[in-house]
């Protein structure tokens, strides 16, 4: 699975490179964002483009998020 | 965890109307306060004059509760995941309370009415109310208490003891019936307003935006645990001091509260020294120069316990307001209005769009922050100097002006369908 880390990128970087990552997507392909917060601005454009995402907290500020095509 | 179709609603970010109503009439008060200024205020050094007191509240009132409240409906989704029940009426209610509340108290103070004096408080209070008991439930839900949530909830408590406060000081004012603990009381109305519910909210700002805004390192663990339950304790104890007429306690926690304030300045410069994003804009100039005036603030205010000078306490009191308060409200709406704008475009699907950092341009924001800077000098000159009166009222005026303008600018995007026309080619 691609991995893309934005943590050391300003808004609104982070999101863009997300929501590009997410659009190259085939079917059945996730891609990883490595993060340091929740993201909740960048769950709410997936929820309306048709993504869907699971979240993982790994620490208080390292989040992964995973993304698919579809739900 | 959550995913798509978990029913979780409370991520979703408020239309841009709702904050941006409240960022926009902040620098409209700011004009405001530049005319009133022009008009009756020749002179700063009489505090507690009627002038000086309905200036501060154009500032405080006008323009950082304002801009506070409006972050607020904004930043509740993204750092508790929480949302206003109702903010779709509690918003626009809230403004306008508080709007037409203060035209109203500055009627009454300036022109000591006590029947617009009551009508004011009564409107401003039942705005600040409803605003910190709302916040407050939705925060308490958070599943997670981050020190940024901590320190809302700290802030929100000052400002509850400092309304109480205000409307115990207010009535007495409009009975005349002044009481020789009103000094005692209106002390502790400015330090929980100002470093309580302020100071606080700013601390807690930072610990979110700092590492995010500009890729800095996170504040210590260790400060972000204790400050504000620090800082509030000491709050508390400083105001039992104050009203007990107890100088060694109120001293013992003044000291106190402006070591934590000045470790949040120096680490918090430091923090933006080492960011690893060397970008430099507008928005690193004001957050420099409020955390330097935060520090000098303080310390002409310790300085004053020393020396005994009043006119210190007031230039420590503009340079608190006008120096740090306003400085890093305005560097932060520069940052927010043009992400939101951004933000919500993306949102609804347009693509190509300018980044966030040219909506509204380096250079305007630039001359606002010089004009900001003069207007910050003429207003501690205004202490000393009567002369000064028609610099500094035209300065304050055009340096909200530019404020207005500028975020008017970052925001027309979202609003111009011929500008969104143009972007979604
Ligand atoms: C319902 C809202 C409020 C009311 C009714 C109110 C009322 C008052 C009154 C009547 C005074 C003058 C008392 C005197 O000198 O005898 C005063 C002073 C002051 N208030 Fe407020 N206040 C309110 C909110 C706030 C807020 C939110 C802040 C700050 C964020 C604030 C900051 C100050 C400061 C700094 C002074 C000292 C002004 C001076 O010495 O000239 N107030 N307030």
């Amino acid at each position: 699975m691609k991995e893309i880390d934005v943590r050391d990128y300003p808004p609104c970087e982070p999101m863009e490179m997300a929501l590009e990552a997410a659009s190259a997507l085939k079917s059945n392909d996730k891609v990883k964002i490595i993060h340091k917060q929740i993201p909740y601005p960048l769950f709410e454009v997936l929820k309306n483009r048709g993504f869907s995402y699971t979240l993982e907290e790994l620490d208080t500020d390292l989040f992964h998020i995973i993304i698919k095509k579809g739900s | 965890m959550f995913g798509r179709d978990s029913g979780l609603s409370l991520d979703q970010a408020p239309p841009l109307q709702i904050p941006l109503r409240f960022f926009v009439t902040a620098p409209i008060f700011g004009i405001v306060a530049g005319l009133f200024i022009l008009a009756f205020v020749p002179s700063l050094a009489a505090r507690s004059s009627l002038e000086v007191i309905t200036l501060t509240h154009f500032f405080t009132i006008g323009f950082l509760a304002m801009v506070m409240i409006g972050a607020m409906f904004q930043m509740l989704p993204v750092v508790a995941g929480a949302r206003f029940k109702y903010q779709n009426i509690l918003a626009p209610l809230i403004h306008s309370l508080l709007s037409g509340g203060l035209i109203v108290f500055a009627y009454g103070i300036y022109t000591y009415t006590s029947i617009a004096m009551i009508v004011a408080m009564v409107l401003m209070a039942f705005a600040f109310l409803m605003f910190i008991f709302s916040t407050l439930s939705a925060l308490i839900k958070a599943k997670n208490v981050t020190p940024t949530i901590k320190a809302f909830i700290f802030s929100l408590l000052s400002l509850f003891i400092a309304i109480l406060l205000a409307m115990h000081i207010t009535i007495s004012h409009a009975t005349t019936d002044i009481s020789t603990s009103h000094q005692a009381l209106l002390n502790a109305h400015i330090l929980f307003s100002l470093m309580g519910w302020v100071g606080m909210l700013i601390i807690g700002v930072s610990f979110q935006v700092v590492p995010m805004f500009y890729v800095a390192e996170s504040y210590p663990e260790f400060y972000k645990k204790h400050a504000v339950k620090v800082i509030f304790i000491s709050m508390l104890g400083l105001a039992f001091g104050l009203i007990n007429d107890n100088y060694q306690l109120y001293l013992l926690f003044k000291i106190f509260i402006s070591l934590v304030f000045i470790d949040y300045g120096v680490t918090t410069v430091s923090r933006l020294i080492t960011r690893k994003r060397k970008i430099s804009d507008t928005t690193i100039h004001y957050w420099y120069l409020a955390m330097s005036m935060l520090i000098v603030a303080l310390l002409l205010s310790l300085a004053n316990e020393y020396f005994n000078n009043y006119l210190l306490n007031t230039v420590a009191a503009i340079i608190f307001i006008y120096g740090f308060a306003m400085s890093i409200i305005t560097g932060m709406l520069y940052k927010v209005v043009p992400f939101l704008t951004w933000f919500h475009l993306t949102n609804q699907g347009y693509m190509n769009m300018p980044t966030m950092n040219d909506l509204i341009g380096k250079k305007l924001t630039t001359i606002q922050f010089y004009l900001h800077v003069v207007s910050l000098a003429s207003l501690i000159g205004l202490v000393f100097i009567n002369d000064l009166q028609v610099v500094a009222g035209v300065v304050v005026f055009l340096s909200n002006a530019f404020i207005l303008y500028n975020l008017i600018k970052g925001s027309k995007l979202y609003f111009t369908k011929q500008g969104l026309e143009k972007m979604n080619f």
